[in-house]
Protein backbone atom coordinates (compact mmCIF):
# COMPACT_ATOMS: atom_id res chain seq x y z
CA UNK A 1 0.00 0.00 0.00
CA UNK A 2 1.40 3.37 -1.02
CA UNK A 3 1.80 5.90 1.75
CA UNK A 4 2.64 9.63 1.49
CA UNK A 5 5.42 10.61 3.84
CA UNK A 6 6.93 14.03 4.59
CA UNK A 7 10.62 13.69 3.96
CA UNK A 8 12.29 17.12 4.04
CA UNK A 9 11.24 20.64 5.02
CA UNK A 10 13.32 23.76 4.41
CA UNK A 11 12.42 27.41 4.79
CA UNK A 12 13.74 30.60 3.23
CA UNK A 13 13.24 34.04 4.77
CA UNK A 14 14.16 37.31 3.01
CA UNK A 15 17.25 39.01 4.36
CA UNK A 16 15.60 42.35 5.03
CA UNK A 17 14.04 42.56 8.49
CA UNK A 18 11.61 44.91 10.10
CA UNK A 19 11.66 44.93 13.87
CA UNK A 20 9.27 46.71 16.20
CA UNK A 21 11.45 49.81 16.45
CA UNK A 22 11.35 50.10 12.65
CA UNK A 23 7.57 49.84 12.81
CA UNK A 24 7.30 52.51 15.48
CA UNK A 25 9.23 54.88 13.18
CA UNK A 26 6.93 53.92 10.31
CA UNK A 27 3.51 54.08 11.95
CA UNK A 28 4.43 56.83 14.42
CA UNK A 29 2.33 55.50 17.23
CA UNK A 30 2.59 52.74 19.82
CA UNK A 31 5.89 51.71 21.31
CA UNK A 32 7.96 48.66 20.43
CA UNK A 33 6.77 47.05 23.66
CA UNK A 34 3.14 47.72 22.76
CA UNK A 35 3.59 46.08 19.37
CA UNK A 36 5.16 43.05 21.04
CA UNK A 37 2.38 42.90 23.62
CA UNK A 38 -0.31 43.08 20.97
CA UNK A 39 1.21 40.64 18.49
CA UNK A 40 3.87 38.50 20.14
CA UNK A 41 6.24 39.39 17.28
CA UNK A 42 9.66 41.00 17.59
CA UNK A 43 10.48 41.17 13.89
CA UNK A 44 9.31 40.16 10.43
CA UNK A 45 11.28 39.38 7.26
CA UNK A 46 10.26 41.55 4.32
CA UNK A 47 10.94 40.85 0.64
CA UNK A 48 12.77 43.49 -1.38
CA UNK A 49 10.71 45.37 -3.97
CA UNK A 50 12.05 43.17 -6.77
CA UNK A 51 11.62 39.88 -4.84
CA UNK A 52 8.47 37.92 -5.63
CA UNK A 53 6.92 35.09 -3.63
CA UNK A 54 8.17 32.73 -6.33
CA UNK A 55 11.74 33.96 -5.76
CA UNK A 56 11.47 33.09 -2.09
CA UNK A 57 10.04 29.67 -2.92
CA UNK A 58 12.77 29.16 -5.52
CA UNK A 59 15.44 29.85 -2.90
CA UNK A 60 13.80 27.47 -0.41
CA UNK A 61 13.76 24.73 -3.04
CA UNK A 62 17.38 25.41 -4.06
CA UNK A 63 18.44 25.17 -0.43
CA UNK A 64 16.68 21.83 -0.25
CA UNK A 65 18.28 20.53 -3.45
CA UNK A 66 21.73 21.63 -2.29
CA UNK A 67 21.28 19.56 0.86
CA UNK A 68 19.86 16.54 -0.96
CA UNK A 69 21.81 15.87 -4.13
CA UNK A 70 19.86 14.26 -6.93
CA UNK A 71 16.51 15.13 -5.41
CA UNK A 72 15.48 17.58 -8.16
CA UNK A 73 15.57 14.76 -10.73
CA UNK A 74 13.14 12.70 -8.63
CA UNK A 75 10.43 15.37 -8.34
CA UNK A 76 7.50 14.44 -10.56
CA UNK A 77 4.96 16.98 -9.29
CA UNK A 78 5.27 20.58 -8.12
CA UNK A 79 2.57 22.28 -6.03
CA UNK A 80 2.96 26.00 -5.29
CA UNK A 81 0.75 27.58 -2.65
CA UNK A 82 0.68 31.35 -2.99
CA UNK A 83 -1.68 34.31 -3.07
CA UNK A 84 1.03 36.39 -4.76
CA UNK A 85 1.59 34.78 -8.17
CA UNK A 86 4.09 36.30 -10.58
CA UNK A 87 1.33 36.84 -13.18
CA UNK A 88 -2.35 36.09 -13.61
CA UNK A 89 -1.05 33.72 -16.24
CA UNK A 90 1.00 31.73 -16.88
CA UNK A 91 0.94 29.56 -13.75
CA UNK A 92 3.86 30.44 -11.50
CA UNK A 93 4.54 26.75 -10.81
CA UNK A 94 5.27 26.31 -14.52
CA UNK A 95 7.87 29.08 -14.34
CA UNK A 96 9.34 27.49 -11.21
CA UNK A 97 9.58 24.13 -12.99
CA UNK A 98 11.87 25.76 -15.53
CA UNK A 99 13.87 27.78 -13.00
CA UNK A 100 14.43 24.76 -10.77
CA UNK A 101 15.40 22.53 -13.69
CA UNK A 102 12.71 19.98 -12.93
CA UNK A 103 11.95 17.40 -15.58
CA UNK A 104 9.41 18.17 -18.26
CA UNK A 105 7.46 15.06 -17.26
CA UNK A 106 6.60 16.92 -14.02
CA UNK A 107 3.08 18.10 -13.25
CA UNK A 108 2.90 21.62 -11.83
CA UNK A 109 0.16 23.85 -10.51
CA UNK A 110 -0.46 26.82 -8.26
CA UNK A 111 -3.15 26.87 -5.66
CA UNK A 112 -4.40 30.05 -4.05
CA UNK A 113 -4.75 29.61 -0.31
CA UNK A 114 -3.31 31.41 2.68
CA UNK A 115 -3.08 30.24 6.25
CA UNK A 116 -4.70 26.85 5.56
CA UNK A 117 -2.56 26.32 2.46
CA UNK A 118 0.07 23.96 3.83
CA UNK A 119 -2.52 21.50 5.11
CA UNK A 120 -4.37 21.60 1.79
CA UNK A 121 -1.05 21.15 -0.01
CA UNK A 122 -0.32 18.03 2.00
CA UNK A 123 -3.78 16.75 1.12
CA UNK A 124 -3.15 17.29 -2.59
CA UNK A 125 0.26 15.65 -2.32
CA UNK A 126 -1.19 12.66 -0.45
CA UNK A 127 -3.92 12.29 -3.06
CA UNK A 128 -1.44 12.36 -5.93
CA UNK A 129 0.83 9.84 -4.27
CA UNK A 130 -1.65 7.37 -2.85
CA UNK A 131 -3.58 7.29 -6.12
CA UNK A 132 -0.40 6.40 -7.95
CA UNK A 133 -0.18 9.64 -9.95
CA UNK A 134 3.09 10.83 -8.44
CA UNK A 135 5.94 9.52 -6.36
CA UNK A 136 7.83 12.61 -5.25
CA UNK A 137 5.94 15.86 -4.73
CA UNK A 138 7.66 19.19 -4.13
CA UNK A 139 5.24 21.33 -2.12
CA UNK A 140 6.24 24.99 -2.03
CA UNK A 141 4.67 27.77 -0.02
CA UNK A 142 5.60 31.39 -0.69
CA UNK A 143 4.06 34.66 0.34
CA UNK A 144 4.76 38.37 0.17
CA UNK A 145 1.79 39.97 1.95
CA UNK A 146 4.09 42.90 2.66
CA UNK A 147 3.53 44.05 -0.92
CA UNK A 148 -0.22 44.37 -0.29
CA UNK A 149 0.10 46.14 3.06
CA UNK A 150 -0.14 49.93 3.43
CA UNK A 151 2.74 51.11 5.63
CA UNK A 152 0.34 53.13 7.79
CA UNK A 153 -2.12 50.29 8.43
CA UNK A 154 -0.98 49.08 11.82
CA UNK A 155 -3.74 46.44 11.95
CA UNK A 156 -1.74 44.38 9.46
CA UNK A 157 1.78 45.80 9.04
CA UNK A 158 2.61 44.68 12.58
CA UNK A 159 1.55 41.09 11.87
CA UNK A 160 2.61 39.71 8.53
CA UNK A 161 6.07 38.63 7.45
CA UNK A 162 7.25 37.25 4.11
CA UNK A 163 8.73 33.82 3.67
CA UNK A 164 8.70 30.51 1.82
CA UNK A 165 9.15 26.80 2.46
CA UNK A 166 9.90 23.70 0.43
CA UNK A 167 8.65 20.28 1.48
CA UNK A 168 9.20 16.91 -0.16
CA UNK A 169 6.34 14.44 0.15
CA UNK A 170 7.37 11.02 -1.07
CA UNK A 171 5.68 7.73 -1.79
CA UNK A 172 6.81 4.92 0.48
CA UNK A 173 5.52 1.38 0.09
CA UNK A 174 4.07 -0.26 3.18
CA UNK A 175 5.00 2.54 5.58
CA UNK A 176 3.29 2.44 8.95
CA UNK A 177 3.76 6.19 9.42
CA UNK A 178 2.95 9.09 7.12
CA UNK A 179 0.24 11.59 6.32
CA UNK A 180 -3.06 10.43 7.76
CA UNK A 181 -6.60 11.74 8.15
CA UNK A 182 -7.76 15.18 7.09
CA UNK A 183 -10.61 17.52 7.96
CA UNK A 184 -11.52 20.58 5.92
CA UNK A 185 -13.74 23.59 6.23
CA UNK A 186 -14.77 26.57 4.17
CA UNK A 187 -17.01 29.55 4.87
CA UNK A 188 -17.04 32.08 2.08
CA UNK A 189 -19.14 34.47 4.18
CA UNK A 190 -15.83 35.46 5.74
CA UNK A 191 -14.19 36.35 2.44
CA UNK A 192 -14.55 40.07 2.91
CA UNK A 193 -12.83 40.04 6.29
CA UNK A 194 -9.35 39.34 4.95
CA UNK A 195 -9.08 40.61 1.41
CA UNK A 196 -7.22 42.70 -1.13
CA UNK A 197 -10.30 44.17 -2.78
CA UNK A 198 -8.78 45.48 -6.03
CA UNK A 199 -6.37 44.04 -8.55
CA UNK A 200 -8.20 40.90 -9.58
CA UNK A 201 -10.80 40.30 -12.25
CA UNK A 202 -13.71 41.35 -9.99
CA UNK A 203 -12.30 44.86 -9.47
CA UNK A 204 -9.26 45.84 -11.56
CA UNK A 205 -6.93 48.45 -10.17
CA UNK A 206 -7.68 52.05 -11.13
CA UNK A 207 -7.19 55.59 -9.91
CA UNK A 208 -10.33 55.14 -7.84
CA UNK A 209 -9.11 51.99 -6.09
CA UNK A 210 -5.85 53.71 -5.19
CA UNK A 211 -7.61 56.40 -3.17
CA UNK A 212 -6.52 56.13 0.46
CA UNK A 213 -8.98 56.28 3.32
CA UNK A 214 -8.57 56.36 7.08
CA UNK A 215 -10.66 53.98 9.18
CA UNK A 216 -12.09 54.68 12.63
CA UNK A 217 -8.92 53.28 14.26
CA UNK A 218 -6.69 55.61 12.24
CA UNK A 219 -5.41 52.95 9.84
CA UNK A 220 -4.71 54.09 6.29
CA UNK A 221 -5.35 51.90 3.27
CA UNK A 222 -6.81 51.85 -0.21
CA UNK A 223 -8.68 49.12 -2.03
CA UNK A 224 -5.33 48.07 -3.50
CA UNK A 225 -4.15 47.16 0.00
CA UNK A 226 -4.78 44.25 2.34
CA UNK A 227 -7.75 44.74 4.65
CA UNK A 228 -8.34 42.59 7.71
CA UNK A 229 -11.25 42.80 10.13
CA UNK A 230 -9.19 41.52 13.04
CA UNK A 231 -12.05 41.18 15.50
CA UNK A 232 -14.16 39.16 13.12
CA UNK A 233 -11.28 36.93 12.02
CA UNK A 234 -10.54 36.29 15.70
CA UNK A 235 -14.19 35.38 16.38
CA UNK A 236 -14.15 32.99 13.44
CA UNK A 237 -10.97 31.31 14.67
CA UNK A 238 -11.98 30.82 18.31
CA UNK A 239 -15.29 29.30 17.23
CA UNK A 240 -14.00 27.19 14.36
CA UNK A 241 -10.59 25.87 15.35
CA UNK A 242 -11.56 24.07 18.57
CA UNK A 243 -14.34 22.27 16.73
CA UNK A 244 -11.97 21.42 13.89
CA UNK A 245 -9.45 19.92 16.30
CA UNK A 246 -12.20 17.85 17.86
CA UNK A 247 -13.33 16.61 14.45
CA UNK A 248 -9.78 15.61 13.66
CA UNK A 249 -9.45 13.73 16.95
CA UNK A 250 -12.69 11.88 16.25
CA UNK A 251 -11.78 11.10 12.66
CA UNK A 252 -8.35 9.89 13.70
CA UNK A 253 -9.79 7.80 16.52
CA UNK A 254 -7.49 9.55 18.99
CA UNK A 255 -7.77 11.58 22.15
CA UNK A 256 -5.64 14.52 23.20
CA UNK A 257 -3.30 12.31 25.23
CA UNK A 258 -2.49 10.28 22.10
CA UNK A 259 -1.24 13.30 20.15
CA UNK A 260 2.31 14.50 20.72
CA UNK A 261 2.15 17.88 18.96
CA UNK A 262 -0.56 20.30 17.94
CA UNK A 263 0.97 22.64 15.36
CA UNK A 264 -1.40 25.55 14.81
CA UNK A 265 -1.11 28.26 12.20
CA UNK A 266 0.98 30.91 13.98
CA UNK A 267 -1.48 33.77 13.58
CA UNK A 268 -0.57 35.88 16.64
CA UNK A 269 0.36 35.06 20.20
CA UNK A 270 -3.00 36.13 21.58
CA UNK A 271 -4.81 33.90 19.09
CA UNK A 272 -2.73 30.88 20.12
CA UNK A 273 -3.18 31.68 23.82
CA UNK A 274 -6.94 31.86 23.40
CA UNK A 275 -7.11 28.64 21.41
CA UNK A 276 -5.11 26.86 24.09
CA UNK A 277 -7.41 28.21 26.78
CA UNK A 278 -10.53 27.11 24.92
CA UNK A 279 -9.27 23.67 23.91
CA UNK A 280 -7.30 22.94 27.11
CA UNK A 281 -4.37 21.52 25.21
CA UNK A 282 -1.17 21.62 27.29
CA UNK A 283 1.25 24.33 26.27
CA UNK A 284 4.05 21.74 26.12
CA UNK A 285 2.38 20.15 23.08
CA UNK A 286 1.71 23.39 21.20
CA UNK A 287 4.83 25.04 19.78
CA UNK A 288 5.10 28.82 19.52
CA UNK A 289 7.65 29.66 16.84
CA UNK A 290 6.84 33.10 15.54
CA UNK A 291 8.58 35.87 17.47
CA UNK A 292 11.32 36.36 14.89
CA UNK A 293 9.29 35.79 11.70
CA UNK A 294 5.76 37.13 12.24
CA UNK A 295 2.76 35.59 10.53
CA UNK A 296 4.12 34.07 7.31
CA UNK A 297 0.70 32.84 6.16
CA UNK A 298 0.98 29.40 4.50
CA UNK A 299 4.58 29.02 5.68
CA UNK A 300 3.93 29.19 9.43
CA UNK A 301 3.19 25.49 9.90
CA UNK A 302 6.17 24.12 7.90
CA UNK A 303 8.48 26.63 9.62
CA UNK A 304 7.37 25.25 12.99
CA UNK A 305 7.96 21.69 11.79
CA UNK A 306 11.39 22.57 10.46
CA UNK A 307 12.33 24.05 13.82
CA UNK A 308 10.99 21.12 15.81
CA UNK A 309 13.09 18.80 13.64
CA UNK A 310 16.20 20.95 14.02
CA UNK A 311 15.70 21.08 17.80
CA UNK A 312 15.42 17.29 17.95
CA UNK A 313 11.97 17.51 19.48
CA UNK A 314 10.07 15.87 16.63
CA UNK A 315 10.78 12.19 16.75
CA UNK A 316 9.95 9.14 14.67
CA UNK A 317 6.56 7.81 15.69
CA UNK A 318 5.26 11.11 17.04
CA UNK A 319 1.66 11.90 16.16
CA UNK A 320 1.38 15.48 14.97
CA UNK A 321 -1.76 17.50 14.31
CA UNK A 322 -1.36 20.32 11.81
CA UNK A 323 -4.19 22.87 11.80
CA UNK A 324 -4.29 25.86 9.44
CA UNK A 325 -7.06 28.47 9.42
CA UNK A 326 -7.69 31.93 8.06
CA UNK A 327 -8.24 33.80 4.82
CA UNK A 328 -11.26 32.58 2.85
CA UNK A 329 -12.42 31.60 5.37
CA UNK A 330 -10.64 28.29 4.88
CA UNK A 331 -9.39 25.80 7.41
CA UNK A 332 -7.97 22.33 7.45
CA UNK A 333 -6.30 19.88 9.75
CA UNK A 334 -4.40 16.66 9.36
CA UNK A 335 -2.68 13.98 11.34
CA UNK A 336 0.91 13.18 10.46
CA UNK A 337 2.60 10.23 12.05
CA UNK A 338 6.24 11.23 11.89
CA UNK A 339 8.60 8.93 10.13
CA UNK B 1 -9.60 13.83 30.56
CA UNK B 2 -12.88 12.66 29.06
CA UNK B 3 -12.21 10.20 26.25
CA UNK B 4 -13.79 10.84 22.92
CA UNK B 5 -16.89 8.86 22.01
CA UNK B 6 -16.12 5.69 20.08
CA UNK B 7 -18.23 6.06 16.99
CA UNK B 8 -17.14 2.92 15.21
CA UNK B 9 -16.95 3.19 11.44
CA UNK B 10 -16.74 6.85 10.55
CA UNK B 11 -19.22 8.32 8.15
CA UNK B 12 -20.00 12.00 7.68
CA UNK B 13 -23.29 11.95 9.58
CA UNK B 14 -21.97 10.13 12.66
CA UNK B 15 -18.85 12.30 12.65
CA UNK B 16 -21.04 15.41 12.62
CA UNK B 17 -23.21 14.15 15.49
CA UNK B 18 -20.23 13.07 17.59
CA UNK B 19 -18.52 16.41 17.01
CA UNK B 20 -21.63 18.38 17.96
CA UNK B 21 -22.02 16.39 21.17
CA UNK B 22 -18.33 16.77 22.04
CA UNK B 23 -18.33 20.50 21.28
CA UNK B 24 -21.37 21.04 23.50
CA UNK B 25 -19.71 19.18 26.39
CA UNK B 26 -16.40 21.04 26.15
CA UNK B 27 -17.96 24.49 25.64
CA UNK B 28 -19.51 24.21 29.07
CA UNK B 29 -16.04 23.74 30.55
CA UNK B 30 -14.47 26.74 28.81
CA UNK B 31 -16.87 29.51 29.92
CA UNK B 32 -15.30 32.34 31.84
CA UNK B 33 -18.43 33.63 33.58
CA UNK B 34 -20.12 32.07 36.55
CA UNK B 35 -23.84 31.34 36.65
CA UNK B 36 -25.97 34.22 38.01
CA UNK B 37 -23.52 36.85 36.83
CA UNK B 38 -24.68 40.37 37.65
CA UNK B 39 -24.01 43.62 35.88
CA UNK B 40 -21.49 44.45 38.61
CA UNK B 41 -19.68 41.15 37.95
CA UNK B 42 -19.59 42.00 34.27
CA UNK B 43 -18.35 45.50 35.10
CA UNK B 44 -15.48 43.99 37.11
CA UNK B 45 -14.56 41.62 34.27
CA UNK B 46 -14.59 44.38 31.67
CA UNK B 47 -12.71 46.68 34.03
CA UNK B 48 -10.02 43.98 34.38
CA UNK B 49 -9.76 43.66 30.61
CA UNK B 50 -9.51 47.39 29.88
CA UNK B 51 -7.42 48.07 33.01
CA UNK B 52 -9.81 50.60 34.47
CA UNK B 53 -11.41 50.88 37.91
CA UNK B 54 -14.79 49.21 37.33
CA UNK B 55 -16.52 52.03 39.17
CA UNK B 56 -15.34 54.41 36.45
CA UNK B 57 -17.01 52.44 33.66
CA UNK B 58 -20.19 54.06 32.40
CA UNK B 59 -22.59 53.01 29.68
CA UNK B 60 -20.74 55.32 27.28
CA UNK B 61 -17.26 53.99 28.11
CA UNK B 62 -15.64 52.50 25.04
CA UNK B 63 -12.49 52.41 22.87
CA UNK B 64 -12.59 56.16 22.25
CA UNK B 65 -12.78 57.10 25.93
CA UNK B 66 -10.73 54.34 27.59
CA UNK B 67 -7.11 54.26 26.44
CA UNK B 68 -6.53 50.57 27.22
CA UNK B 69 -9.71 49.51 25.39
CA UNK B 70 -7.50 48.65 22.46
CA UNK B 71 -7.54 45.90 19.84
CA UNK B 72 -6.40 43.23 22.29
CA UNK B 73 -9.01 44.29 24.84
CA UNK B 74 -11.66 44.09 22.12
CA UNK B 75 -10.58 40.50 21.40
CA UNK B 76 -10.68 39.61 25.08
CA UNK B 77 -14.21 40.97 25.32
CA UNK B 78 -15.26 38.97 22.27
CA UNK B 79 -13.76 35.83 23.79
CA UNK B 80 -15.46 36.43 27.14
CA UNK B 81 -18.88 36.89 25.61
CA UNK B 82 -18.45 34.14 23.01
CA UNK B 83 -17.79 31.69 25.84
CA UNK B 84 -20.93 32.90 27.59
CA UNK B 85 -22.96 32.27 24.44
CA UNK B 86 -21.71 28.72 24.16
CA UNK B 87 -19.41 29.64 21.31
CA UNK B 88 -22.23 31.00 19.15
CA UNK B 89 -21.53 34.72 19.13
CA UNK B 90 -22.45 36.07 15.72
CA UNK B 91 -20.42 38.54 13.67
CA UNK B 92 -23.09 41.20 14.12
CA UNK B 93 -23.17 40.70 17.89
CA UNK B 94 -19.37 40.90 18.14
CA UNK B 95 -19.36 44.10 16.11
CA UNK B 96 -21.86 45.67 18.51
CA UNK B 97 -19.50 45.70 21.52
CA UNK B 98 -18.55 49.35 21.05
CA UNK B 99 -19.34 50.51 24.60
CA UNK B 100 -19.88 49.10 28.05
CA UNK B 101 -23.56 49.94 27.74
CA UNK B 102 -23.84 47.94 24.52
CA UNK B 103 -22.15 44.99 26.20
CA UNK B 104 -24.56 45.10 29.14
CA UNK B 105 -27.52 45.32 26.78
CA UNK B 106 -26.28 42.26 24.91
CA UNK B 107 -25.63 40.35 28.14
CA UNK B 108 -29.14 41.10 29.43
CA UNK B 109 -30.72 40.08 26.12
CA UNK B 110 -28.86 36.77 26.16
CA UNK B 111 -29.60 36.09 29.81
CA UNK B 112 -25.89 36.16 30.67
CA UNK B 113 -26.47 38.68 33.46
CA UNK B 114 -29.13 38.44 36.11
CA UNK B 115 -30.72 41.41 37.84
CA UNK B 116 -28.37 43.57 39.96
CA UNK B 117 -27.99 42.50 43.60
CA UNK B 118 -29.79 44.79 46.04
Amino acid sequence: MKKAVIEHIVSYLPERRMDNEDLVAQIKCWTADEIYRKTGFLQRHIANPEECASDLAFRAAKKLFQRQKGLAEEVDFLLFCTQSPDYFLPTTACLLQERLGLGRHCGALDFNLGCSGYVYGLSLAKGLIESGQAKCVLLLTGETYSKFIHPLDRSVCTLFGDGATATIVRMVEHAAAGIGEFIFGTDGRGGGNLIVPAGGARKPRSEATAVETVDEDGNVRSQDNLYMNGREVFRFAIQTVPEAINRLLIKSGLCQDDVDWLVLHQATRYMLDELLRKTRWPRTKVPYEFEDVGNTVSSTIPIVLERLIAQGRLQTGHRVFLVGFGVGYSWGGCLVQWR
Amino acid sequence: MTRLPNIGNVNCESLHQATARWTEETSQIATQMEPNTTVDDLRRKIGDIVKVDPLLLTDKSGPKSVSRWDSIAALEIISLLDDSCGGNLSAEEAASFTSFGAIVEFARKKGIVAADKQ
